[in-house]
């Protein structure tokens, strides 16, 4: 239907009291398999990495996900094409060409052999399966090259695709045998997409690349906290969260407006918060008042209660950081 | 000697079917159907013909009244009567006997006197001399001198009531009022008595006298109509109807029915071809047709919106209503522009006698209106209403720490002089205006959005001066000319990013003649003007061609667009009415033609030929036979007859609509009415999947078809005495398909396609002034598409959904509510108060409005309408 009836009803806001008999699961619920974010990092020459998200022609590209289960261990399969190759549905991919290479003795392969098996994955969309095979994606030097100086400025994307399920074999079957819905709907499997820019922007110029916010610490009530350390909480307990960034996080740079004209903009990232327990006063906040309230459950399920908040820029950057929350013992 | 009183207890409405067996000639003077205007003047008895009392009823002490229905000719004179509610063989053979003897002054509307059905209640009440025990009267001559007399007086209306019975309980002396609601008596022993006043229609009064010796005792006693007022009771006669279906309703039937908190407006989704609209919206979803397909007038001029928001209360006082005629297909030519159906509201022309102030007041607003004639001769007729909502002062104590503000608020006037002469005149100036206003605390975050976050902001509103000048020229001819001008708003704003502010200044002209050469043949020119001036600016923190272009991480960039400009379209109509049978009421043929223009310069022109044909006719007596066909052309909505770029290719949408039924009176008060229609919709305006560039490509294209068939019944009990009520019941399917040229197109369900519509309503007076009325409704669940499925945008944080299944391949639960209203009625000498209650959904009904997902599409639960509301108010009449 073309025409869509906008309802405005005072009762729509007050429908949002009504007492609902199954309310639904919340998004800031952590009780299946998710995927919570994905980080783009840019390696320099020694594989360290540069802090950006945004690559240019010739990079290697680390990627690495936050997929996260209430209880089981996940495994992530990437795959991942450049704009041009995908569809409606997301990459193009020659499943045939993949089962090919799947059925190679990769064990029987020299270290060459291996690296030329791997460009020909990737060249196939296969990026890796986290955990046993870290996904990269090696961007060729001439993928710009086609593109005007200004194109090549704004840059193109890959197009990436994550599958997160606890069955690793059964996943990779899944991916193997393309997408069916019906199985994807009621296994614990997860489907995401992310944008991977690549672009001529340079460090140090107007058009600088983008880069990965970073959360350097969650205040809890007020009160840095060691990451690494669980934090002691009650039942019941109130506490607020702030996530507090790196100066350099919220980065300016330059758009080129329809117009032809540069515009100089200033990132404004914003927080989502997920937890296997509790509840959250608002499950995100932005930047301008990045706390929120979190408030652990009367009646505990678990000892542990795990909480995570992810920043994202708005361009593609992304970090995370995870709070564990132990309960006193009684 | 044997008393009789009469009744004229009140004038009611009575349905076309019942007036269409009428077998007399049509009056000339009777107004043409599709704009019958209101009755102004009542007729009333102006010769009385004493019925003797049947020999059997005296000997077995009968007596009452005999509920007649009688017609009232235009000069009346009474041409038909009918016992409806028999007390007993003779007494009903009595009365039908001298019925057409008696003599009426003819009811009259802004045309003249019109014939009408009346029910008229035929009284035989035995007088003290015939009671067992009686003692015989005296002789007239030898009356001693009054010494108790008095007058008698309706509560809350004041007017003195003539031929009221009045009886000294212990004396057995009778009298009746006269014509100033003046009685007397003769010779009343001196004490205290038991004075008995009554009535049928008026509740029964008794009061103790005190009679001194040698004194004249004298009193003023108010007595209180149980009946309805006759302002309440209308209903107009029809003769002959034009448009295959007509529904007319009684604002005295429709105020009574449970959910519609008492405005009239609110009834048209309880009638047969209309759908459930989502919310109780109040949307206007008419034999499968979309909401914007139907049009809604006022007095023949087109308005864009008839209720406020939330769908709840109309913009117009429903004390100011006359009529609602609720036309769902086959529709004359008189009435263009729309695929769908017409609801035609008239507004009340002239004001009462009496100078009158009502208020009403509910948990959504309150309002009020005052009418009075002014002048010499009471010529000049004004009104003025208002009203104002309050939710707004409400809601922020239920959304109390909530952190969040919403502020829903409307108001409407209007403001209506009318002068009675040569050339009938009546100016009415109305308005509304809605806004509602949602707001968050500062550091509650309205999502992740920087471009959502502050204020957000709605207001849309109309404005209009109407102008209706009426002349009768001559039996054969007459004129109407109704000119108005006004403007239509929008506005909407969220934050500092998004802002939409659209104005329409509308010229609308409506002139219509009619020259009916014969009895026979009637010829109906018109023209229906539609035009004006529009402006809008649209502020957007994005551009609509880059989010068509669905890069997740494309820079958005602020955009505007805006114009100014003027669109045309003169419709052009000519309509004749054949009746060619001798008896002229036995066949009414329509034909007619309307010839459709839009010209928006710069942007497109487009054009339609409506030709329209319908047919009533009588099979025998108390059925009839009715269809139709014809062409209805739609112009595109504004958006979609604009582009930046202008040179819109683009035509009128069109519907061939066919329909055939029968109507069939059972009694004089139940009819059935059974029709069926099928409606071929083509030309349709849907989305161009195929664009690449919104910026040089148009969005919508005509390409769209449809199809929309079914039947509606309805079985209804008119409002002739203590129930009314009725049953519809709806079984219809609406079709589209968006994209017919393409193989894999198939066809979908509409939206609000809802298979099955079973509506059953009806009311009933209790004694002391009770009433209460109930509405039940079953009706299939709407459409939808399923979806299973998400996957989610990372960089943006949200899951994109992916169907399971067809575009609105399943449905949502059956609805189903039940209604309830109590009201009571209490009667005052200067004053009348209703209160109420209206009980929604007293079951409880799941009732599923929309498909709800969790955030990733793999649970599902449903946005449920209405809970459980209870709702109370009044309404005040006052008399000055």
């Amino acid at each position: 239907m073309r025409r869509v009836l906008l309802l405005v009803s005072p009762w729509w806001f007050l429908g949002a009291c009504y007492p609902q008999k199954d309310p639904l699961s919340q998004a800031w619920q952590i009780d299946r398999t998710r995927i919570l974010g994905v980080i783009s990092d840019v390696l320099d020459e020694d594989g360290a990495s540069t802090g950006r998200a945004e690559a240019s022609p010739g990079d290697t590209v680390r990627l690495s996900s936050l997929a996260v289960h209430p209880e089981e261990d996940l495994s992530v399969l990437w795959t991942g094409c450049i704009a041009s190759a995908t569809d409606e549905f997301g990459c193009t991919m020659d499943m045939e060409a993949l089962e090919a290479l799947f059925s190679q003795d990769v064990e029987s392969m020299t270290p060459e052999e291996q690296t030329a098996w791997m460009a020909a994955l990737e060249a196939q969309g296969f990026l890796g399966v986290e955990p046993y095979f870290p996904p990269e994606i090696h961007v060729p030097t001439d993928l710009l090259a086609a593109l005007s100086p200004e194109e090549q400025l704004e840059g193109t994307s890959y197009y990436l695709s994550l599958m997160a399920s606890p069955d690793a074999e059964g996943m990779l079957e899944e991916g193997a045998g393309g997408l069916e819905e019906s199985d994807l709907a009621e296994s614990d499997t997860e489907i995401a997409t992310k944008q991977v820019v690549v672009s001529q922007a340079v460090e140090g110029q107007p058009w600088t690349p983008n880069h990965n916010p970073r959360i350097l610490h969650l205040l809890i009530n007020g009160e840095q906290h060691d990451p690494g350390a669980p934090r002691e909480v009650s039942p019941s307990e109130e506490i607020s969260l702030e996530p507090i960034l790196t100066t350099d996080s919220t980065e300016s740079y330059i758009f080129v407006n329809r117009e032809g004209e540069a515009e100089e903009r200033i990132e404004d990232p914003w927080f989502s918060f997920y937890t296997t327990e509790g509840l959250f006063d608002v499950p995100y906040s932005l930047s301008e008042f990045p706390e929120t309230a979190f408030h652990v459950p009367d009646d505990p399920q678990n000892a542990t209660i795990r909480v995570w908040v992810v920043v994202r820029d708005r361009r593609g950057g992304m970090h995370w950081q995870e709070q564990i929350l132990q309960l006193k013992s009684q | 000697m044997t008393s009789l009183f009469f009744l004229f207890s009140s004038l009611l409405g009575w349905p076309e079917a019942n007036a269409q067996q009428e077998p007399a000639p049509p009056d000339p003077e009777a107004p043409a159907a599709e704009q019958a205007p209101p009755l102004t003047r009542l007729p009333k008895l102006v010769e009385f013909v004493q019925a003797p009392y049947p020999e059997a009823a005296l000997a077995a002490g009968i007596e009452g009244a005999v509920g007649l229905v009688i017609e009232v000719d235009a000069t009346g004179a009474v041409t038909l009567a009918e016992v409806v509610r028999p007390l007993s063989p003779e007494l009903d053979a009595a009365a039908l006997e001298v019925a057409p003897r008696l003599v009426f002054s003819p009811a009259e509307d802004e045309t003249g006197p019109v014939p009408v059905l009346i029910e008229f209640d035929y009284g035989f009440v035995l007088d003290a001399s015939q009671r067992e025990g009686a003692v015989p009267e005296s002789d007239p001559e030898d009356l001693a001198p009054i010494n108790l007399d008095g007058t008698v007086l309706e509560m809350a209306t004041r007017r003195p009531l003539a031929d009221m019975g009045l009886l000294l309980v212990e004396l057995e002396l009778a009298a009746t009022t006269d014509d100033d609601g003046y009685f007397a008596f003769h010779g009343v022993p001196s004490g205290t008595h038991t004075l008995r006043i009554a009535r049928p229609g008026w509740r029964t009064l008794e009061r103790s006298v005190e009679v001194a010796e040698g004194e004249i005792s004298t009193g003023e006693f108010w007595v209180k109509n149980d009946s309805w007022s006759e302002d309440e009771a209308v209903g107009v006669y029809r003769k002959d109807r034009e448009e295959v279906t007509r529904r007319t309703l009684s604002v005295q039937e429709i105020r009574r029915i449970p959910g519609t908190f008492g405005d009239p407006l609110r009834v048209i989704q309880n009638l047969p071809g209309a759908a459930r609209a989502p919310f109780g919206s109040g949307m206007l979803v008419i034999r499968g047709s979309n909401p914007e397909d139907s049009g809604v007038y006022v007095d023949g001029i087109r308005i864009p919106l008839i209720y406020h928001l939330g769908g709840y209360v109309s913009v117009i006082n429903a004390d100011l209503l006359e009529s609602i005629d609720y036309l769902p297909g086959g529709f004359g030519v008189q009435y263009g522009r729309s695929m769908g159906g017409v609801v035609d509201v008239t507004t009340k022309k002239k004001s009462p006698e009496t100078p009158r102030l009502t208020w009403s007041t509910d948990i959504l607003d309150s309002g009020g209106l005052y009418e009075a004639r002014l002048g010499k001769d009471g010529q000049h007729h004004v009104a003025v209403a208002a009203r104002r909502s309050y939710i707004d002062a409400i809601l922020p104590y239920a959304l109390k720490d909530k952190g969040i503000t919403v502020l829903p608020r409307w108001y409407d006037y209007q403001l209506r002089y009318h002068h009675s002469g040569t050339w009938d005149t009546t100016a009415l100036i109305f308005g509304f205006e809605d806004n509602l206003f949602f707001s968050t605390d500062e550091d509650v975050p309205q999502g992740t959005d920087p471009d959502t976050q502050g204020d957000a902001e709605l207001m849309y509103g109309t404005h209009r001066g109407l102008l209706t000048v009426e002349r009768e020229f001559s039996d054969q001819i007459s004129f109407r000319f109704v000119p108005s001008f006004g403007v239509d708003i929008a506005q909407m704003g969220l934050g500092q990013s998004f802002d939409v502010d659209n104005d329409q200044w509308m010229l609308e002209l409506r002139t219509e003649a009619k020259w009916q050469p014969s009895p026979q043949v009637e010829v109906v020119p018109g023209v229906d003007f539609m035009g004006g001036w529009y402006s809008f600016k649209v502020d957007l923190p994005f551009s609509p061609a880059d989010a068509l272009e669905g890069d997740g991480l494309e820079e958005r960039q602020a955009t505007t667009l805006a114009d100014d400009g003027s669109g045309w379209g003169p419709d052009f109509y000519l309509k004749t009415n054949l009746r060619p049978l001798l008896d002229p009421d036995d066949l009414l043929i329509t034909a007619g033609l309307r010839a459709s223009l839009i010209h928006v310069p710069g942007q497109y022109s487009a054009y339609g030929l409506d030709p329209r044909f319908a047919f009533r006719g009588k099979l025998r007596e108390g059925t009839r036979l009715k269809g139709g066909a014809g062409i209805y052309t739609q112009p595109p909505l504004p958006h979609e007859g604009w582009h930046p770029q202008g040179n819109v290719e683009i035509e009128m949408e069109r519907s061939i609509s066919t329909s055939l039924g029968v109507e069939q009176t059972l009694g004089q008060a139940v009819m059935v009415d059974v029709e069926g229609f099928y409606k071929d919709l083509s030309n349709l305006i849907v989305d161009d999947h195929d664009i690449t560039d919104l910026r040089t490509q148009q969005a919508f294209i005509n390409g769209g078809i449809g199809r929309i068939y079914g039947m509606e019944a309805m079985l209804r009990r008119e409002p002739v005495d203590e129930f009314f009520g009725w049953v519809s019941y709806t079984l219809s399917k609406s079709e589209r398909r968006d994209r017919p040229w393409e193989e894999d197109d198939t066809w979908y369900p509409y939206d609000i396609d809802q298979t099955h519509i079973f509506v059953a309503l009806g009311g009933v007076e209790l004694p002391r002034a009770w009433r209460t009325s109930g509405r039940f409704r079953y009706i299939t669940g709407n459409p939808y598409t399923p979806y299973s499925l998400g996957v989610y945008d990372i960089d943006n944080d949200f899951y994109m959904g992916f169907p399971s299944g067809d575009h609105n391949a399943e449905r949502m639960p059956d609805y189903y509510s039940l209604d309830l209203r109590v009201e009571r009625r209490l009667t005052f000498k200067a004053w009348r108060l209703d209160l109420y209650t209206d009980l929604l959904n007293v079951v409880h009904g799941e009732n599923a409005e929309y498909a709800n997902y969790n955030y990733d599409y793999t649970e599902q639960d449903w946005v449920r309408g209405l809970p459980f509301i209870p709702s109370i108010g009044f309404d005040v009449e006052v008399w000055l």
